[in-house]
């Protein structure tokens, strides 16, 4: 039995670089706007279709992404103006609604242009998968592990050692107060919906070769990205990625030491402890939101 | 100023929904007195929607070319299609439309069995022939008057890949399938027939469609040591189990389902693809049956003719509506358009070739097809090969 | 009070010309739909006076629906029988999970009934020696009445908006006296409702487990109407849609409740019956994108649901022709 664990963990490993990177758009949206973005899972989804899209259309991997990545920014941009920015200051629940509605719309709009059948992506590096004592870690998995390290380093450098950055720590610490030195809460959601989604495109873009991608991807991604988000507090983005790599190992060992089939009931009923134990998420004790 | 913008707003939405209501009355379709009409209910959105939406689009297909062709026994056709959402509610409601309202002389759809059984019932209080376009067993065992079933069974399937198994000697194998109704029905059908071959079960582990990685399911099923891995799912589970087995170099056979009949599979599990065997119906290989073969122009007809009406390529799936609709629309011109001589008509249909196989209906099998409908399939260089 | 009543007038008047109509088997089938959805929205709606929106109510449905069809199934039990003790359960599950999960944070809460939803889901595949798994559950005996077999639209039809018309009438007991009273106050304040004396925490169970109950009593009548249920019709996207259905009727009303529903189906019928008339194109692949534009759009210009968004543009003219009139006088 024991002899199946540094598989399990490297899998679980595997399983949570594919939730980090939803985790950390969860976070950044939470934390300037305070709105639960269940629309979050659908930026990975557009992002992995698009690069798919161009690389079909002859464009090399490289620019294909990037290409991709700008376009989903620009799509995130979008969604907040059309559809964040006229409900702004609304209950959060209208607010939450309002990303479920988004989410229909990504989904729909993306079996219209793609249709239903799965999309593949290539490696970045294909070959063979890496030996770690008696288990194997696929090489993408390695891209995704460190795309989601990089991803929080580069957002925390973006928040600690920028102007914007400052300022949308400002405005999640205290909107009114930020807004009185001339800070615009709204600006500030624009930013935090683009950012969001160039992280969930990047996001999309690594685990596609691993996963393949759907239209409909956005659904189970975002919510398994959400809970690992909440394991990590909801505020906090390195924690959110720690989450998700709590929530991956959690899976991969339930599946193959208890029960097959019940990953996803576990995951939730996991969420349904840590919510009842601590509303502030595992690692959070401090209330103040931080990015 | 707050108030006027709120306000200015509401009157924009308001002035949408008027819009949206002058649109609402609408003009019925002149001429259609004497219209054959076809009801075509699939799962074209949901988790379905890769079953679906080929399925729709051939039955888009169909309409072009009889219209083209001047309608069916003189009369103008119409197949009407709807759109379930893999919802089995709305396929109950939805045949109720077909039947009540618009009058359609069968219907051809179901695509998840869920749908299809929800539908049956209603197809039988209603009298109406269904042809389903789903899978599963107890569909059509036993045989249920007004129902009728396209696709090879799942038991079909899996006595197919049970076949393959036994010819390359394998004794035991572990079997992943996705939980859902497809799954479940393929391990019934591989525990059925593997037992008479002296062939054991060692192991069985479900996952679920929206599973990312199933290393997982594979190592607890490698460590019951099984000749053989047999996949039972549609991508990108099924291509992402291939590679993952092989990722964790195991080196033994892979069997997957026709659920892999499409270009999906290979796509997304690139090399991992090599050498994995499924049962399938005749159209992947249409190209590489012998010249005399019964099939063969039916299938290379109806591929190229799906591709150039759509961007991608034709699967079995598609196959199965086109096998409803056809073979309603020989019932319609041998005895016209009557819902009981239909039902006769097809229940005592020999020889009819479609694209899943030859149907030979008689009142006790409503599928009408046998095991020599399916071949094993290999995947060589990225491609579709006959397995000997 | 007295204009709920002449509601409750119009609304029997309406349901009992609906059958002399002679109306086809899908409008009556249709019908029965949106009188099961009510139902479960009208709980829903009941939840929201208390400030709460939960979207696991599919999961209570689908238990209401699973162990009355089971009862009835492999017990033989009189449906009539199985449907009360489907209910009883529900409730129970709904106590025990409302019970940790009400001390959570408004928008934690739903989570939380989110993931029971989920949950509940995955188990009703996994039992599948219990529940059929996902192929679900064939052969479900009907309701009968005096042995009669009730196997009709048309029957269902009196039996489901029956219910509705109680469930209804039932919320708007309870929303009008002592403890809407109270659920308003928590809505208002909770500090301030406790502080008035409300047991806060014991009204919110309260409406939480009959919210429950109500979804278990419309699943239970679904089985036993539709004689076929398999775990899909229970998932995540179904409670989804009911939270959709109430949002859109609005959640401080019992009537948008039954609004909400009737009008989120006319929505979907005109969908369908328009579009492939505009662009002949296009099959259902729309209709995903066009639900989730109109529910943003209903969300950020009617917040509180049509049922006050008409009420508001209502008063709105009102306030404009007084005006009006105040300037010609």
């Amino acid at each position: 039995m024991l002899a199946l664990l540094p598989q399990l963990l490297l899998t679980g490993l595997t399983i949570g670089s594919i939730y980090a990177l939803v985790a950390v758009g969860f976070v950044v949206i939470y934390n300037i706007t305070g709105i639960l973005n269940f629309a979050q899972g659908e930026f990975p989804m557009i992002g992995a279709m698009l690069c798919a899209a161009l690389l079909a259309a002859h464009v090399p991997l490289a620019p294909a992404a990037a290409v991709a990545v700008a376009a989903t920014c620009m799509l995130g941009a979008l969604t907040e103006r059309l559809a964040i920015e006229p409900a702004f200051g609304s209950h959060p629940l209208t607010l939450v609604i309002i990303t479920f509605g988004v989410s229909m719309a990504f989904r729909g709009v993306a079996l219209m242009v793609w249709g239903a059948d799965p999309y593949a992506l290539p490696e970045f590096t294909p070959g063979a998968p890496l030996e770690v004592l008696t288990g194997v870690l696929g090489r993408q998995a390695m891209w995704a592990i460190a795309l989601s390290v990089l991803v929080v380093g580069g957002l925390f450098a973006f928040f600690a050692r920028t102007l914007p950055g400052a300022a949308a720590r400002a405005c999640a610490d205290n909107a009114f107060a930020s807004r009185l030195v001339g800070i615009s809460p709204r600006r500030m959601a624009l930013l935090a919906f683009t950012i969001a989604a160039g992280i969930g495109a990047i996001g999309g873009i690594v685990i596609a070769p691993i996963t393949g991608a759907t239209y409909d991807m956005g659904l189970g991604l975002g919510l398994k990205g959400f809970v690992a988000a909440v394991m990590g507090g909801l505020t906090n983005a390195p924690a959110a990625v720690a989450g998700a790599y709590v929530v991956g190992t959690i899976e991969s060992l339930v599946t193959g030491y208890l029960a097959p089939g019940y990953g996803s009931a576990i995951t939730f009923a996991l969420l349904l402890i840590v919510l009842s134990l601590q509303r502030e998420g595992l690692w959070q004790t401090a209330r103040r939101r931080q990015v | 100023m707050r108030m006027t913008r709120r306000w200015m707003s509401r009157a924009a939405f308001a002035g949408l929904a008027a819009a949206a209501a002058m649109l609402a009355p609408a003009a019925p379709v002149a001429g259609q007195g004497a219209a054959v009409k076809i009801a075509a209910i699939f799962a074209v959105t949901g988790p379905a929607s890769s079953l679906g939406k080929p399925e729709q689009d051939t039955a888009r297909l169909l309409q072009t070319q009889w219209t083209a062709a001047g309608g069916l026994a003189g009369r103008p056709v119409q197949i009407i299609t709807y759109d379930t959402e893999t919802d089995p509610t709305k396929a109950v409601l939805l045949i109720k439309k077909a039947v009540t309202e618009d009058n359609v002389l069968a219907v051809v759809g179901g695509t998840t069995s869920p749908e299809s059984q929800a539908m049956a019932d209603y197809a039988m209080q209603a009298e109406v022939p269904f042809m389903s376009v789903a899978a599963s067993t107890t569909l059509t065992v036993p045989s249920r008057r007004w129902v009728f079933q396209m696709p090879q069974r799942n038991a079909l399937a899996a006595q197919k890949a049970i076949e393959y198994l036994a010819a390359t000697g394998v004794k035991t194998f572990a079997f992943l399938y996705r939980n859902d109704d497809f799954g479940q029905d393929g391990l019934v059908g591989m525990q059925t027939f593997a037992r008479p071959r002296g062939m054991a079960v060692v192991d069985a582990e479900p996952f679920a469609a929206t599973d990312t990685d199933l290393t997982a399911q594979i190592v607890r099923a490698r460590a019951k040591n099984p000749g053989a891995m047999v996949v039972w799912s549609t991508p990108p589970t099924a291509s992402i189990a291939a590679k993952n087995i092989r990722q964790l170099g195991m080196r033994m056979p892979i069997v997957e389902s026709h659920g892999i009949a499409n270009r999906a599979f290979i796509q997304l599990a690139g090399p991992a693809a090599e050498g994995v065997v499924f049962p399938s119906g005749r159209l992947l290989v249409a190209d590489q049956l012998p010249p005399g073969d019964a099939q063969k122009p039916l299938l290379q007809t109806y591929a190229r003719d799906f591709e150039a009406a759509n961007h991608y390529t034709a699967n079995t799936f598609g196959g199965h509506a086109f096998d409803g609709l056809t073979m309603l629309a020989d019932a319609v011109r041998h005895v016209g358009p009557d819902r009981a001589k239909i039902r006769d008509y097809v229940e005592h249909l020999r020889g009819f070739v479609g694209t899943g196989g030859v149907f030979n209906m008689s009142p006790d099998n409503h599928n009408g097809l046998a095991l020599s409908d399916m071949v094993l399939v290999v995947i060589k260089n990225g491609n579709w090969a006959i397995w000997k | 009070m007295s204009r709920d009543l002449a509601a409750f007038g119009v609304l029997a008047a309406v349901l009992a010309l609906i059958p002399a109509l002679r109306p086809s088997a899908y409008v009556m089938a249709l019908l029965n739909i949106v009188g099961l959805y009510a139902i479960v929205t009208i709980g829903l709606v009941l939840l929201g006076t208390s400030g709460q929106v939960s979207l696991g109510q599919a999961a209570f449905y689908g238990i209401g629906a699973y162990t009355s069809a089971l009862l009835a199934r492999d017990l033989g039990w009189s449906p009539w029988l199985a449907m009360p003790c489907a209910v009883a359960l529900v409730a129970v599950v709904a106590y025990a999970v409302g019970l940790p999960a009400l001390r959570l944070a408004d928008v934690f809460f739903v989570l939380a009934t989110l993931g029971v939803g989920v949950i509940v889901n995955v188990l009703m595949v996994q039992l599948d020696p219990l529940t059929g798994g996902a192929s679900g559950l064939r052969d479900i005996p009907p309701l009968a009445i005096a042995g009669r077999r009730l196997t009709t639209d048309r029957d269902y039809f009196y039996v489901i908006w029956t219910a509705a018309v109680a469930a209804l009438a039932v919320a708007r007991n309870l929303a009008a006296h002592r403890t809407g009273r109270a659920l308003r106050a928590i809505l208002g304040s909770e500090v301030g409702a406790a502080a008035l004396g409300i047991d806060v925490p014991r009204y919110r169970i309260r409406v939480f487990v009959l919210s429950a109950a109500y979804a278990g009593a419309a699943g239970a009548l679904y089985a036993h109407y539709i004689r076929f249920i398999s775990p899909a019709p229970f998932a995540l996207y179904a409670s989804l849609f009911f939270l959709i259905m109430a949002v859109v009727g609005g959640l401080t009303n019992i009537w948008g409740g039954l609004l909400g529903a009737g009008a989120v189906t006319a929505l979907d019928q005109i969908v369908r019956a328009e579009i492939p008339r505009l662009f002949p194109r296009v099959g259902g692949e729309y209709q995903t994108a066009i639900y989730g534009i109109i529910l943003v759009l209903i969300m950020i210009f009617f917040p509180s649901g049509i049922v006050r968004g008409a009420l508001d543009v209502r008063r709105l003219l009102r306030a404009g022709t007084a005006a009006a009139g105040g300037a010609r006088a």
